[in-house]
Order: C-alpha cells, then sequence, then structure tokens
C-alpha cells in the first residue's frame, strides 16, 4: 500500500473507533445527555424547524424532540447490534465446533441447513420469523441473531478443519487433552481474529436488518425510540417536516459506514499480518 | 477430441442434476420450517381467520375445513404434496387461490429486480474495472468511498431522500405509484445503488487479482497494448467470478424490493406479502416464502450454469 493511503487509512480506522466509543458513551448516558424525555409530547410544539429554542433537530408529528429520539434510538441499536450478534456468535460457535470436530455426516447435515438458511433473503426471512413471533425489538434480535448465525458457524467450521490437522492440536489430542481444554485453549484463541472481524461486520448487518424491519412496521413499536421507526413515521411528511427524515438516516448510516470499515481494515491488517 | 467432448458433457450434466438436487432440497427444508413456524405459534390460526368472538362451533368447523383437526404428520404430508404442485390453498381474506395472487404481483417485482440487476452491473463493472486499474489512485478511493456509502445507505433512506430531493423538492418525479415510466427510475436507482455498492467491491478484488497474474505481466512485457491486455484479455478472466456473485445478488434483490416497493408504494409481491404477515394471512405467508425461495434457489442456480458455460475450468473439475 502507498503511503498516502496508508495514512488515508489509518485517519479512517481512528475515526470510525472514536464514533462508535461515542456512540456507546452516548446509549449509555442518554437519560442525562438527552434535552427532554424522546416519549414526551408536546402537540402546541409539532413540526418545529431545526434551530428551533428547544428543539436542536426540530420536533415530529407528536411535538417529541428529535435530538432526544436519536440520542436514545442510540439505546435500541447498539442493544439489538450487540444481542443479536452475541445470540449468533453462541448459535454459530455450538454449530460450527460440532461440524468441525464431529465427523462427516454430521458435518454435512449441519452445512446443509445453515446454507438453507443463508439462501434466503435475509429481510424477508426475519419478516416471516416476527410475523410468526410477534412485533417488537425482542423478537427482532432473536431473530436477527438466528438468521446471521450460519455467517458464525461457516467460519468456526473452516477453522476448526484447518486448525485440528496443525501439529500442536494433534500432540495435544494425543496426550489426552480433554475436549474442552482443546477448545478453549487450542482452538478458540487462534480464530479470534477472525471471529471478532465477522462480528464487527454484522453488527452493520443487524443494524440495517432492525432498521429496515422497524421501518416496515414490524420492528421497534411505537413509541420506542427507533432510528428504523422515526424514518417510517417521516415518510408520511415529506412535504411538511423533511428534517424528520434526514437526521434519523443519518445516524444509521454512519454507525453501518463505520462498524463496516472497521470491519474491513481489522480484516485487512490481519491479513497483511498473515 | 470426442471422447473429451463427451465427457465435458456428461459433467455439464451431472452438474446440473446436482444443483437441482440442491434446490429441491433447500426448497423442501425452507416448506418445512415455514409449516412447523406456523404450527408452534402460540394460538389457533383457526381462531385468527375466524375473528375472535366467533361462536366456538363456527370455529370447529374452520378448524376442519383447513384441515387443522388431522394429525401433524398427515398435515406435513398434505402440505408437501400440495406445495409440490403449486397449490398453496386460498387467501384467508380473499378467498382467492395463493398461486394468483402472487402470479399477479409477481412481475412487477421481477421487473424491478431485473432492471435494478442491469443498472447496478452497468455501473458496477466500469467502476470496479476503473478502480482495480488504477488502484491506489484517487479513482480507486473514489470507487471504493461509493462502495462503503452504498451499503452504509439503508435502502429505504436512501429512496426518502431521492423522493425529497426529485419528487418534493424538483418535482421531477412522480411520488409513489407504479403507472408510467417516471415512477421507475427511482426505485430502480434505489435499488440499483445499494446492489452495486457490493458488487463494486467483487468485480475490484477480482479485477486486481487477475492483474496481478504472470499472463498481464508478460503481455505487458511483450509490449502488447497497455489498455487492450487490461481490458480485453483480463477484464474476461475477471467478470467470471462476478457472474456467480451476480446471481446471489439477484436474490437480494427480491428481499431488497419488499422495502423499496414500501417506501414508493409500489404494489408488487413485496406489499403483498407485508400486508399478508399484518393481518396473518398463514396461506399467503407460506406460499410467499415457498415462491421467493424457488426463485432465489433458481437465480443462484442460473448464475452456475453460466459461470459453468463461460468458464471451462469449472465444467471439467
Amino acid at each position: 500500500m502507498r503511503r498516502r493511503t496508508e495514512i488515508f487509512v489509518r485517519i479512517l480506522l481512528g475515526v470510525s473507533v472514536v464514533y462508535l466509543m461515542g456512540l456507546l458513551v452516548v446509549a449509555i448516558a442518554a437519560p442525562h445527555i438527552a434535552p427532554t424525555d424522546p416519549r414526551l409530547q408536546n402537540i402546541p410544539a409539532r413540526f418545529s424547524p431545526p434551530g428551533t429554542a428547544g428543539f436542536l433537530l426540530g420536533s415530529d408529528e407528536f411535538g417529541r424532540d428529535v435530538f432526544s429520539r436519536i440520542l436514545f434510538g442510540a439505546r435500541s441499536a447498539l442493544l439489538v447490534g450487540g444481542v443479536s450478534v452475541i445470540l449468533a456468535l453462541g448459535i454459530g460457535l455450538v454449530v460450527g465446533l460440532t461440524a468441525g470436530l464431529a465427523g462427516k455426516a454430521v458435518d454435512s447435515a449441519l452445512m446443509l441447513l445453515m446454507d438453507a438458511v443463508l439462501s434466503f433473503p435475509t429481510v424477508l426471512l426475519a419478516i416471516t420469523v416476527v410475523s410468526v413471533f410477534g412485533y417488537g425489538l425482542p423478537q427482532v434480535m432473536t431473530a436477527i441473531g438466528v438468521i446471521f448465525s450460519p455467517l458464525f458457524a461457516r467460519i468456526i467450521r473452516t477453522e476448526t478443519l484447518a486448525l485440528k490437522q496443525e501439529p500442536f492440536v494433534l500432540s495435544a489430542r494425543a496426550l489426552g487433552t480433554p475436549l474442552r481444554r482443546i477448545i478453549t485453549v487450542h482452538l478458540l484463541p487462534n480464530m479470534l481474529p477472525k471471529i471478532v472481524v465477522q462480528c464487527t461486520v454484522t453488527v452493520a448487518l443487524a443494524l440495517v436488518v432492525e432498521a429496515s424491519l422497524s421501518f416496515l412496521g414490524v420492528g421497534a413499536q411505537p413509541p420506542t425510540p427507533s432510528w428504523g421507526l422515526m424514518l417510517r413515521n417521516a415518510r408520511n411528511y415529506l412535504f411538511d417536516a423533511p428534517w424528520l427524515a434526514l437526521y434519523p438516516g443519518l445516524a444509521i448510516g454512519s454507525t453501518v459506514f463505520c462498524c463496516n470499515l472497521l470491519g474491513d481494515l481489522l480484516g485487512e491488517l490481519l491479513q497483511r499480518d498473515q | 477430441m470426442r471422447g473429451d467432448e463427451r465427457t465435458s458433457h456428461h459433467a455439464v450434466i451431472s452438474l446440473i442434476l446436482r444443483r437441482l438436487g440442491r434446490l429441491a432440497l433447500t426448497v423442501m427444508l425452507i416448506s418445512t420450517v415455514v409449516f412447523l413456524t406456523v404450527r408452534v405459534i402460540p394460538g389457533d390460526p383457526a381462531r385468527t381467520v375466524a375473528g375472535m368472538d366467533a361462536a366456538e362451533p363456527a370455529v370447529e368447523a374452520l378448524r376442519i375445513r383447513l384441515g387443522l383437526d388431522r394429525p401433524l404428520w398427515r398435515q406435513y404430508l398434505g402440505w408437501l404434496w400440495d406445495t409440490l404442485r403449486l397449490d398453496f390453498g386460498t387467501s384467508f381474506f380473499s378467498q382467492e387461490p395463493v398461486l394468483d395472487l402472487i402470479l399477479d404481483r409477481f412481475p412487477l417485482t421481477a421487473l424491478l429486480a431485473i432492471s435494478s440487476f442491469l443498472v447496478s452491473l452497468l455501473v458496477a463493472i466500469p467502476i470496479g474495472v476503473i478502480a482495480a486499474v488504477k488502484r491506489w489512485t484517487v479513482w480507486d478511493g473514489l470507487g471504493l468511498m461509493f462502495a462503503q456509502v452504498g451499503m452504509a445507505v439503508p435502502s429505504f433512506w436512501l429512496a426518502i431522500l431521492l423522493l425529497m430531493l426529485f419528487s418534493v423538492r424538483l418535482g421531477l418525479f412522480p411520488l409513489f405509484g407504479a403507472d408510467s415510466f417516471m415512477h421507475w427510475i427511482l426505485p430502480v436507482v434505489t435499488l440499483a445503488t445499494e446492489r452495486a455498492a457490493v458488487l463494486v467491491r467483487f468485480v475490484r478484488a477480482s479485477m486486481v487479482e487477475e492483474l496481478e497474474k504472470e499472463y498481464v505481466l508478460a503481455a505487458d512485457a511483450r509490449g502488447l497494448p497497455h489498455m487492450r491486455v487490461r481490458f480485453s484479455h483480463a477484464l474476461r478472466n475477471a467478470l467470471m467470478p462476478v457472474v456467480t456473485i451476480a446471481g446471489i445478488q439477484f436474490g437480494y434483490l427480491l428481499g431488497g424490493a419488499v422495502i423499496v416497493e414500501q417506501v414508493f408504494s409500489l404494489p408488487g409481491l413485496g406489499r403483498l406479502f407485508l400486508s399478508a404477515i399484518v393481518s396473518r394471512d398463514f396461506p399467503v405467508i407460506q406460499g410467499g416464502v415457498v415462491f421467493i425461495a424457488v426463485v432465489f434457489s433458481l437465480s443462484n442456480c442460473a448464475a452456475d450454469l453460466v459461470s459453468a458455460a463461460v468458464n471451462p475450468r469449472i465444467r471439467v473439475g
């Protein structure tokens, strides 16, 4: 890589790390930072444009403060991203390790199942699951976690298959090391970098799916402050209140952008190390 | 010579058979999952259809009519057999056959997906190729930036932004509906941007890999025209893996179309599916899922066959 590009990449990496850390702080400290309660309605002040006193980013159709709702929306977003990725990783670990260690028949059966999940458009699958189990963020998180678990299962399986042929794993097995120890000491630490990269990218995917479902009305339910839900309502006021559609989208876009960038650059760095 | 040809034909036929086998398996798995999920949900589908205040005998009659009183394994076999004949039953609400409802809406969604697919290829291939040929320059940076931004902007937000700018502010395009050619432009741009962003990265990666191969170096060393080596020799090879990826991307377009149809109020498959979900119209949901799974698998299958057709190495291997 040329030097100028290298510097540029480093700056981008720094910016996205700072952004994501900032977002985490905002999500945790939202009640202290937000000017008002995100659910507080103020009908006389509805559709105040951005910059009106007391409404930094304007107010919505119920006179709720858009800025406060975006800050609290960071909570929903990070909660969904975090929980669904942990769930996907959990399922992926169980399936991937089993497939990698249990032999050919189990391996083929599990991977066939994982491929079937992957062979369906994600958003549609999530909508279907949510339609059966009910609308709301908990259902959305579960659906996303299950749907994205094959992404982890595949990586973990491939890594397990490769690692179990390595001399250090073979000799540990020959010495009679218990399987649990082999997994925790020899397998997991060696596949950790790839898992971390996949986590970062999956958070971005999860955010987009959550926002899409909330936008379609089957995700977060009112009055939960969620960026996708805010855009859903904004669609009805394109003429009167265009700012309603601007800021929540910007919040989703920049968060996904930073997650993707972080994942890509981490992946690139790891590849160069090898 | 003829023997080779025959083995190659055998390989193609076995490839097709294997892909079709996988397709059947996937569709069966998906329909089994759909069958089971609809039946494990809390609440009685018959009760849902009849309404909460219906009398118990009416619900019981409906249960028998929908076949919900039979043992689970018989319901399952019946469901598989019906699915195989593409008979998804009738809608709980409009009483129309589900397949008719689907086929009624599918042309719009298919047209939206196909035109977006073509536009995304037309955008992504030149950007990806230029980025790869001019690696580590401003052009490359711009191409990668387009990819990153395109992937980060959710399609429904892009759709809203386009509507605000071109329909509300400038008044160039109609706001909602699907009545004229002008109605199609913004939805197609929205969907195509999302897919092109993903494709650019594949095209660039594939082209970069190709440019580093020895035959390119050799051709350059022998003094063949610089651009001809890139755009005629390397490009053709670089696009082969892209065909497979593009097939998968086409499947995702169907998923994306659901959202975009919603933003632009287009009466396609997505709207049918979504309203079925809101009203818990299970036959339509089941039929829709299986139908989309079949179309999605077929497009992946087609992509595999096309790449086998253009790339002899896959055929033999």
